[in-house]
C-alpha cells in the first residue's frame, strides 16, 4: 500500500540531498505535481490481470517503476515483552530503456529501505533509512534463489525449503542502536489483493498495481536493541506490490492497518482520505479466515472511526485510535498505537508502527496485534 | 650659581696638542651678569660649552646651582641644561619648521611646564613681538628671530643665561634693541648670565667683564673697556 | 602633537621628494614581496580548495594500486562488512577545448554515498529530481555551478565537447548546482558526475581511484586497516595536500629570496633617505640638543620619521601588491601548471601571515634600517649648534675600518654559505652578509675610480669635469649609500640572470642527450613536463609496425604515494641505443646498465638529493604486491623534475606493478628523410578516439625549453621591479645630494656658470656614480649567481648545473647601470641649472 509514498521518496531523496527539509512535500500537490513530471509511457502498467508465477514474481519487475518487499511483524519474547517491526525494500527504476554504458556502476534502478523496530515493553521506536543502487551490486533483488538486498541489509533464502510457493526467509538488518535476524516461514498460503491480484488505484486504466501478500509468517530469531540481545516469536505479514501507477488530483492519503488476530484469522483494511476528508471508493479490505481463504470487503462494508489524535514530536497532527466496524462480518474492533510515537522522520515522513487490538468479532472477545500506516497527515 | 675650580681643557689638532682653558677658576653669583671678551680661538664658545655640559673639561669641577656637572651622565647634564640653562645663539637658531609660537613652547614642553599659552604670551609681549606668533622664522628679520631667541631662553624661567654673541649677526641699530631687551628681561628678572660678545654696547649690562686670553681669564675693568 | 614632532612632520612635508621616493621604495619592496606571497598562497590555496572540495568532510582516504581500486573491494566493504561511512571516487581533469582550454576536475561519485561527505545540493531548485534522473540515465551528464555554467555560455540540456585522457569526450550539462558561501570556492573548479559516468569517461575499467572514509575513532580505523589487501593504505585526508606543498616548497622559497633582494634594495632607500635628513639637519638638531633635548628624544625622533615612512610605504605596498599579485598569479599558476599539478586560480587570498609578513618587513626592516642614521643624529653635538655650517662629518678616515669590516662581512657570508646543509633559508641568510661587505667596499672603489677618472674628466671638461668627479668624493658618505644601492640591484640582475642562462644552457644540453629519439609520441596531457595521461598497449603495435621505424622506446609513469611522499616512478622500455641518453653522475655506466636490466633502479640527480641516496643505497617503494626493496645502480642528471624521478625497466616493473598502458613512446625512423612521413602515419593511425600528441624532435626540444623559459619568466619580472625599486633609490640620493649642494651650486652660478654648465657638470657626476656601481655590480653579480648555482639551488633542487659567465649580461649590466644613473641625474641636474642663484643662495 505504498505506491503513492514511494514515488514521492525518491523525488524528495533526491532534492534533499543535503538534508534541506521541505515542509510541502508531505501536502498532495506536491505529490501529484511530482508525479505527473516523471511520466514515462514507455513503462509497463497493471492494465489487465495478470497470471503469477513464482517464484519469478518474488523477484523483481524491472520494467514497472516501482515495486516493494514489505514485511511487518510482532514478536514476543519467552518473559513476554513485546517488538514490532518494520523492513521494506523499495525499488523504483528511473527509466524504462535498457541501461547504456560498460560501467559496473551504470544504474537506473534505485533502491530503498526502511528499517523499523519497535520496544513495545520500553516504550522506544527505532528507525533507519537508505539509499542505494543496484549498480555495482550494491542493492538488488533476485528471484531464484531469493534474494533482496541494499549493502548488508538483506533478504534472503535461509533454508532450501519452500511453504506455500515461498522460500523460508532470513531478514538481517542492523542499524545504529538496533539490528535484527529473524527467520519467516509463512503458515498459510499467499493471496491476490484486489481483483484477482489487480489492485485499481484510481479510475483511468493502467492507474492500478499487481499486488499480493502471506499474511501470517511465523516467525523467530533475535531482535538486538541497545546492545540487548532478545529471542523473539511471532507473526509477520508480507506484501508484495508493483507497479507504475499515478496518484488521482484528489487524494491526499490514507490510513492502512494489517491486523493479526488471536483467532489465526487477518484483516487488511485501507482508506484513501479525499483532499475534503472523505474516504476515497477505492477504499477496500480483505479478511482471511483461518483456511487462508479471503472474502473481499469494500467501502460501503466498513466504518472507520478515528476516535483520538495526537501532535507528535514533529508537531504533525496524528490519529491515535480508531474504531473499525465491518457489521457484514460481525466485527466491531477498537485499534490503538503500541507506542504513541512510531513516526518516521526520514525523508519522506509517515507513520508506521505496530498497533495493538481489542474488540468482537461475532459476538465474542477478540484481541490481536498489526501494523497500521498514516501518510497524508 | 656657576662655579668653575681649576678646569683644564685642551684639543688635538693634527699632532699638536692645544690647551684652551688652563687651571680655570670663575664663580659667579646669583643675578650676576658676566661679559666674556676674548679673540676667536681664545675658548670662550668653549668655556660657554663646559658650563652648558655641551663639553666636560679635562680637569676640574663645574658646579651649577649646586651640582658638580662633570660627575654626571650625557643624559643628566642634557636635563641641567635643559631645566637651568637657557641658550641665546649668535645665529638665533630657530627651529624653522615650528612657527614662533612653538618654538616658544619646545622648552615648556621639554620641561613639562603648566600654564604655557600664557607663557607663551606674557613673554611675547616682553620681547614686543605679539602679532608674530604665527609666523614661521624664515618670515621674521634678523632682530625678530633674535627676540624670539631671547625669549626661547627665558621662557621656561631658567636660572642661567648663555649667550653666544647675541648680536654679532645683526647691524648696529637692531643689535642695541636687543641689549636693551637683554637689560630688561634678564637683568629685571634677576638672572644670572654669561655672555661672550665683542660688542662694546653690551658691556653697560655686565657687572664684570672679562677677557680670556692664552686660556686664562683677566678680569678688565669696564670702563675702560668702553673707552 | 608635541613641538617636536610637528616639527619632525613639517620637516618631512617640506621635502616631498625626498620622502616621497622613499616611501616608493618602500612601497616597491613590500609590494614585491607581498605580491609573490599573494600569488604563491592564493595558488596553493585554490589547490587545497579544490582538494576540500573533493574531500569534503572525510577523515582520510583508501588509496589502492598502481591501478586503483576494484569495484568489487568497495562492494565487499559496503555488503559484506557493514562499513558505511565510505564513499567511491574517480577524479580526473577534463580540459574544454572551445573555451580558452579552462581545465576542471571532474569529480565522479556515488550521490547516495554522498550525504556524509559532500554538499552539493544544499540550495537546488524544483527540478532537481530530473537533473537526479539525467545524472543516472544519461551517460556523461554532468553537473557544475551556476557561475561556471554562466561563464561557459552553457544551459542545462546542452552538450560540450572536452579532452579527457587524450580522448575527446562530449559532456552533458543534466543541471546546476547554486552557488552560496559554502560551497562557492569548492565548486569553482569542479564538474560533478555519477560514478558510473566517470569510469567510463575516464575508461577505468571496473576500478574507482580512492575511497573516501570518515572515521571517528581508533577502533574504527583498526578494522579498516585490517580490510585492505597489500598495496592498499588508509590515509588520512590532508596528506594529499599537504605533499602538493612539499612538491611547491622549494619553488616558493625561490620566489621570496627573489622578492627580498627588492625589499633589500628598498631598504638601503630607507637608509640613504635617513642619513640624508639627518645630515641636513645638523644645525636643527645640535640647536635642539643646546636647548635641552637629549640624544634619546633626537633618535626617537628619527626614528618616528622612519616609521611614519614605513607605514606609508607599506600601505602603498599593499595596495599595489593587490595589483602586481593578479598578474604574478598568472605567470605561477602556469608554471605550476607546466610542472607539478593541475591548478586554476581565479581568486586572490590573503592570509593573515601574509599580511604580518608585509607589515614586518614594511615597518620594522624600515626601523632598522635608520637604527644608524638615528644613532647618528644622536650622536650630533649641542655645539653644531654654534656654528653656521659644519663640514660632514666625513667618513674618508672610516674607510680603512670599512674596507676590513666588508672583507670581514665576505668571509662570514662564505663561511655561513658552505656550512653543509639543505636549509635553503640558511642559504639565503648567508647572501645578507656578502652584499653588505660589497656595500662595505663601495667607499674604496670610488677612491679608486675617482683617482683614476679626475684627470680624465678634468682634460675633457675642464675645471667643471674636475667639480663633478671631486664632489663625488667630497660627499662620499651619501654618493656611497646611493651607489652601493645601485650595484646592488645591478648585480641582483647579474645573479639572477645569469644563474637563468647557465641553467637553460645545461638544460638545453641536458634535453639534446636526452632526447636521442626523432618522433615522440604522447597523449594530451595537462601538465606540460609530465605526461599524466595513458596510451593503450594496441597503439605501440600499431606504431612498430610502421615500415620506416627502426627501433623504439616507451615508458609508463606512475605515481607512488607513499608514507605522506608522492613518488614518480618511470618505468622505461628502452632500446639500448638510448642508453647513451642517460650521463651517470654517480655509477660506472656498464655496472649500472647491466644492474638496471637486473631490475635496479636508477634515480635522478633531484632525487638521490632529496632522499639522500646514492649508489648502492635501499629505496623501499610501495608496488601492487607490497612494499618492496630496490637497490639503486645509478644516479642521473635529469632536469626534467625537481621533485626527482626514479627509473625502472618496463619489464621489471610489470612484475610488481599493475599499471597498464604507455605514458609515451619515441621512435627511431630508419631514414631522416622519411622522419615527416613517420609523424603523418602516426597522427592517421586508428586509435579509437585516442587522441595523440606527436612531435619531432626538434618540436619537443623547442616545446621544453619554451617551458623552461616560462618558468623563470617570474625571475624576470622580479628582476625588472627591483632595477626599478633600484632606479628610485639612485633618484632620490641624487635628488637630495644636488638639492643640498643648492649653494654650492649657487655661488657657481653667481661666479658665472651658465646653467649648461651646470646640467653637465651634475650630469657628469652621476654618469661617474653609476659607472662606479656597474663596476662593483659585475664582481658581486657572478658571486650572486655563483652562490644560486652551487649553493641555493642545489640544496632547494639538487640540481647540477654548469656556471657560465655571460659576457652579454655584464655589459648589459654595466650599460643599465649607466642608463639608471644618468636618467635619474637628468631632473636635478635640469632643476638645479633653472634655479636662479639668488634663490639658491637664500637662506633656507
Amino acid at each position: 500500500m505504498k505506491n503513492y509514498i514511494i514515488i514521492l521518496i525518491f523525488i524528495s531523496v533526491i532534492a534533499g540531498c543535503g538534508g534541506q527539509k521541505n515542509p510541502e512535500k508531505d501536502s498532495g500537490i506536491n505529490l501529484s505535481k511530482a508525479m505527473g513530471k516523471v511520466k514515462d509511457e514507455k513503462f509497463e502498467k497493471a492494465y489487465d490481470k495478470r497470471k503469477f508465477i513464482f517464484p519469478e514474481d518474488h523477484g523483481p519487475h524491472p520494467g514497472f517503476r516501482t515495486e516493494w518487499w514489505y514485511f511487518t511483524g510482532n514478536l514476543t519474547t519467552p518473559d513476554n515483552k513485546k517488538f514490532g517491526y518494520q523492513f521494506t525494500v523499495f525499488r523504483t527504476a528511473l527509466s524504462s530503456g535498457r541501461k547504456s554504458g560498460v560501467s559496473e556502476w551504470r544504474s537506473d534502478q534505485i533502491y530503498m529501505a526502511h528499517f523499523t523496530v519497535t520496544d513495545i515493553s520500553n516504550g522506544r521506536f527505532y528507525f533507519d533509512e537508505r539509499f542505494s543502487r543496484d549498480g555495482n551490486e550494491l542493492a538488488g533483488a533476485q528471484a531464484e534463489p531469493l534474494k533482496v538486498w541494499l549493502e548488508d541489509w538483506q533478504i534472503t533464502e535461509s533454508e532450501n525449503r519452500k511453504a506455500f510457493d515461498l522460500p523460508v526467509i532470513s531478514i538481517k538488518a542492523k542499524s545504529d542502536k538496533t539490528e535484527i535476524r529473524l527467520w519467516l516461514e509463512s503458515v498459510k498460503p499467499l493471496i491476490l489483493q484486489g481483483n484477482e491480484g489487480l489492485s485499481q488505484k484510481g479510475s483511468q486504466p493502467g492507474n492500478a498495481s499487481y499486488y499480493y501478500s502471506y499474511t501470517n509468517l511465523k516467525t523467530s530469531g533475535i531482535i538486538i536493541t541497545e546492545d540487548r540481545e532478545y529471542e523473539v516469536n511471532g507473526k509477520s505479514w508480507m506484501d508484495r506490490e508493483w507497479s507504475t501507477s499515478a496518484l488521482s488530483e484528489d487524494q491526499k492519503g490514507w490510513d492502512w492497518f494489517s491486523l493479526q488476530l488471536d483467532d489465526s484469522t487477518e484483516l487488511m483494511y485501507y482508506q484513501m482520505r479525499k483532499k475534503d476528508g472523505t474516504p476515497d471508493k477505492y477504499s477496500s479490505g480483505v479478511i482471511i479466515d483461518k483456511a487462508g481463504l479471503k472474502r473481499q470487503i469494500n467501502r460501503e462494508e466498513a466504518d472507520l472511526e478515528v476516535t483520538e489524535s495526537r501532535k507528535n514530536s514533529s508537531g504533525i497532527e496524528y490519529p491515535s485510535g480508531w474504531n473499525l466496524k465491518i457489521p457484514s462480518e460481525k466485527i466491531e474492533l477498537k485499534i490503538i498505537p503500541a507506542v504513541r510515537d512510531q513516526f518516521l522522520d526520514v525523508t519522506v515522513k509517515y507513520w508506521e508502527g505496530s498497533v495493538t487490538v481489542k474488540g468482537k468479532k461475532n459476538n465474542t472477545d477478540i484481541s490481536g496485534r498489526g501494523y497500521a500506516e498514516l501518510t497524508g497527515y | 650659581m656657576v662655579e668653575l675650580k681649576k678646569v683644564s681643557r685642551s684639543f688635538t689638532e693634527g699632532n699638536t696638542k692645544h690647551a684652551v682653558l688652563k687651571n680655570f677658576d670663575l664663580k659667579i653669583e646669583k643675578g650676576e651678569i658676566i661679559i666674556l671678551l676674548g679673540k676667536s680661538g681664545s675658548g670662550k664658545s668653549t668655556l660657554l660649552n663646559i658650563i652648558s655640559g655641551i663639553d666636560i673639561p679635562d680637569e676640574g669641577e663645574v658646579t651649577i646651582a649646586g651640582k658638580d656637572i662633570t660627575k654626571l651622565s650625557e643624559k643628566d647634564r642634557t636635563l641641567v641644561r635643559r631645566n637651568k640653562i637657557g641658550f641665546i645663539f649668535q645665529f638665533f637658531n630657530l627651529i624653522p619648521t615650528l612657527t614662533v609660537r612653538e618654538n616658544l613652547q619646545l622648552p615648556l614642553e621639554l620641561t613639562n611646564s603648566d600654564n604655557q599659552e600664557e607663557r607663551i604670551n606674557t613673554i611675547l609681549s616682553e620681547v614686543g613681538l605679539p602679532e608674530r606668533a604665527d609666523s614661521y622664522p624664515d618670515k621674521l628679520s634678523g632682530g625678530e628671530q633674535q627676540r624670539i631667541a631671547v625669549a626661547r631662553a627665558l621662557i621656561h624661567n631658567p636660572d642661567i643665561i648663555l649667550a653666544d654673541e647675541p648680536t654679532g649677526n645683526l647691524d648696529y641699530e637692531t643689535g642695541l634693541q636687543i641689549v636693551d631687551l637683554l637689560d630688561r628681561v634678564v637683568k629685571q628678572k634677576g638672572k644670572t648670565m654669561i655672555m661672550v660678545t665683542h660688542s662694546k654696547d653690551v658691556m653697560g649690562l655686565a657687572d664684570r667683564v672679562y677677557s680670556l686670553r692664552e686660556g686664562k681669564l683677566t678680569e678688565t675693568k669696564k670702563d675702560s673697556v668702553i673707552e | 602633537m608635541n613641538s617636536l614632532n610637528k616639527s619632525s612632520i613639517r620637516y618631512l612635508l617640506k621635502h616631498p621628494w625626498q620622502f616621497g621616493l622613499s616611501v616608493l621604495g618602500i612601497a616597491m619592496g613590500v609590494a614585491i614581496v607581498v605580491s609573490i606571497d599573494i600569488a604563491s598562497y592564493s595558488s596553493s590555496k585554490a589547490f587545497n580548495l579544490s582538494l576540500d572540495a573533493v574531500a569534503g568532510k572525510a577523515t582520510h582516504q583508501i588509496t589502492g594500486n598502481s591501478d586503483g581500486i576494484p569495484d568489487s573491494f568497495y562492494r565487499s566493504l559496503r555488503k559484506d562488512k557493514g562499513i558505511r561511512n565510505i564513499a567511491p571516487v574517480i577524479e580526473s581533469y577534463v580540459s574544454i577545448q572551445d573555451s580558452g582550454r579552462r581545465v576542471f576536475k571532474l569529480l565522479g561519485v556515488d550521490f547516495f554515498a554522498e550525504r556524509p561527505f559532500r554538499d552539493y545540493f544544499s540550495e537546488t531548485d524544483s527540478s532537481a529530481g530530473d537533473v537526479f534522473n539525467k545524472l543516472f540515465t544519461k551517460p556523461n551528464s554532468i553537473i557544475l555551478s551556476g557561475e561556471n555554467m554562466k561563464k561557459l555560455n552553457l544551459s542545462p540540456g546542452d552538450s560540450v565537447k572536452v579532452l579527457i585522457n587524450g580522448k575527446e569526450k562530449y559532456l552533458y550539462i543534466a543541471g546546476f548546482i547554486k552557488e552560496n558561501d559554502n560551497n562557492r570556492s569548492a565548486l569553482e573548479n569542479l564538474f560533478i558526475t555519477d560514478i558510473a559516468s566517470a569510469q567510463e569517461l575516464t575508461e577505468k575499467k571496473n576500478n574507482i581511484d580512492y575511497i573516501d572514509v570518515i572515521i571517528n575513532n581508533e577502533s574504527e580505523e583498526k578494522i579498516i586497516n585490517s580490510l585492505l589487501p597489500d598495496g592498499f593504505a588508509l590515509q588520512k585526508s590532508g596528506s594529499r595536500s599537504q605533499t602538493a606543498e612539499q612538491m611547491l616548497d622549494a619553488f616558493n622559497i625561490n620566489l621570496t629570496s627573489l622578492s627580498l633582494l627588492a625589499l633589500i634594495v628598498g631598504l638601503f632607500l630607507i637608509y640613504n633617505t635617513m642619513t640624508f635628513s639627518v645630515i641636513q639637519r645638523r644645525i636643527l638638531i645640535g640647536t635642539l640638543r643646546s636647548i635641552g633635548v637629549t640624544s634619546g628624544e633626537i633618535s626617537r625622533l628619527i626614528l618616528k620619521e622612519s616609521l611614519i615612512i614605513g607605514i606609508a610605504g607599506t600601505i602603498a605596498g599593499f595596495a599595489a601588491a593587490y595589483f602586481i599579485s593578479k598578474y604574478l598569479l598568472i605567470i605561477i599558476s602556469r608554471t605550476i601548471n607546466d610542472l607539478y599539478y593541475v591548478v586554476s586560480v581565479r581568486e586572490i587570498y590573503i592570509s593573515p601571515f601574509i599580511i604580518i609578513k608585509g607589515i614586518s618587513l614594511g615597518v620594522i626592516a624600515t626601523l632598522l634600517s635608520a637604527l644608524k642614521p638615528a644613532k647618528e643624529a644622536s650622536g650630533v653635538h649641542p655645539r653644531s649648534a654654534m656654528i653656521r655650517s659644519e663640514q660632514e662629518s666625513s667618513i674618508i678616515k672610516k674607510i680603512p675600518r670599512m674596507t676590513i669590516a666588508g672583507i670581514l662581512f665576505i668571509i662570514a657570508g662564505a663561511v655561513t654559505l658552505i656550512i653543509p646543509s639543505k636549509n635553503i633559508w640558511l642559504s639565503y641568510f648567508g647572501i645578507l652578509p656578502v652584499i653588505t661587505g660589497f656595500s662595505l667596499l663601495t667607499p674604496l672603489v670610488i677612491i679608486i675610480v675617482e683617482k683614476i677618472f679626475s684627470p680624465v674628466y678634468k682634460k675633457l671638461f675642464g675645471i667643471t669635469g674636475k667639480m663633478s668627479s671631486r664632489s663625488i668624493l667630497q660627499n662620499i658618505s651619501r654618493t656611497y649609500i646611493a651607489i652601493a644601492a645601485l650595484s646592488l640591484a645591478v648585480a641582483a640582475t647579474v645573479g639572477v640572470g645569469t644563474m637563468v642562462s647557465s641553467f637553460r644552457s645545461t638544460v638545453i644540453d641536458w634535453l639534446e642527450t636526452r632526447l636521442n629519439a626523432d618522433v615522440f609520441i604522447s597523449a594530451p596531457s595537462l601538465i606540460s613536463r609530465r605526461n599524466d595521461a595513458v596510451l593503450n598497449e594496441e597503439i605501440l603495435d600499431k606504431i612498430k609496425a610502421i615500415e620506416e621505424v627502426k627501433d623504439y622506446n616507451f615508458y609508463r609513469e606512475v605515481e607512488i604515494f607513499q608514507d605522506g611522499k608522492r613518488y614518480h616512478l618511470l618505468a622505461s622500455g628502452l632500446s639500448k641505443r638510448s642508453y647513451k641518453g642517460f650521463k651517470f653522475k654517480e655509477g660506472n655506466p656498464e655496472d649500472a646498465w647491466k644492474s638496471f636490466e637486473e631490475g635496479e633502479i636508477f634515480v635522478s640527480e633531484p632525487f638521490a638529493y632529496r632522499n639522500d641516496l646514492s649508489v648502492g643505497s635501499k629505496l623501499v617503494l610501495k608496488t601492487d604486491k607490497g612494499m618492496r626493496e630496490f637497490r639503486v645502480a645509478g644516479v642521473y642528471y635529469d632536469y626534467a623534475s625537481d621533485q626527482g624521478l626514479i627509473t625502472i625497466q618496463y619489464r621489471h616493473f610489470k612484475e610488481y606493478w599493475n599499471a597498464k598502458g604507455y605514458s609515451g613512446i619515441s621512435v627511431f625512423v630508419k631514414d631522416d628523410k622519411a622522419i615527416g612521413t613517420v609523424k603523418d602515419r602516426i597522427q592517421s593511425l586508428d586509435t579509437g578516439g585516442q587522441q595523440l600528441v606527436v612531435r619531432t624532435y626538434k618540436f619537443l626540444r623547442d616545446s621544453s625549453v619554451e617551458i623552461f623559459d616560462r618558468t623563470f619568466l617570474v625571475a624576470n619580472v622580479l628582476q625588472i621591479l627591483s632595477v626599478i625599486v633600484a632606479f628610485i633609490g639612485i633618484l632620490s640620493s641624487l635628488m637630495s645630494l644636488q638639492l643640498e649642494r643648492k649653494r654650492e651650486l649657487g655661488i657657481l652660478r653667481a661666479n658665472g656658470l651658465l646653467p649648461s654648465q651646470l646640467f653637465l657638470m651634475v650630469n657628469l657626476q652621476t654618469l661617474l656614480m653609476g659607472l662606479i656601481a656597474g663596476l662593483t655590480a659585475l664582481p658581486l653579480g657572478n658571486i650572486l649567481a655563483a652562490i644560486l648555482i652551487y649553493i641555493i639551488n642545489k640544496r632547494s633542487f639538487g640540481w647540477t648545473m654548469q656556471f657560465e659567465i655571460l659576457p652579454g649580461i655584464l655589459a648589459e649590466a654595466l650599460l643599465l647601470s649607466l642608463a639608471a644613473a644618468l636618467l635619474a641625474g637628468i631632473y636635478p641636474a635640469y632643476k638645479m641649472s633653472k634655479t636662479s642663484p639668488a634663490n639658491a643662495l637664500r637662506e633656507e
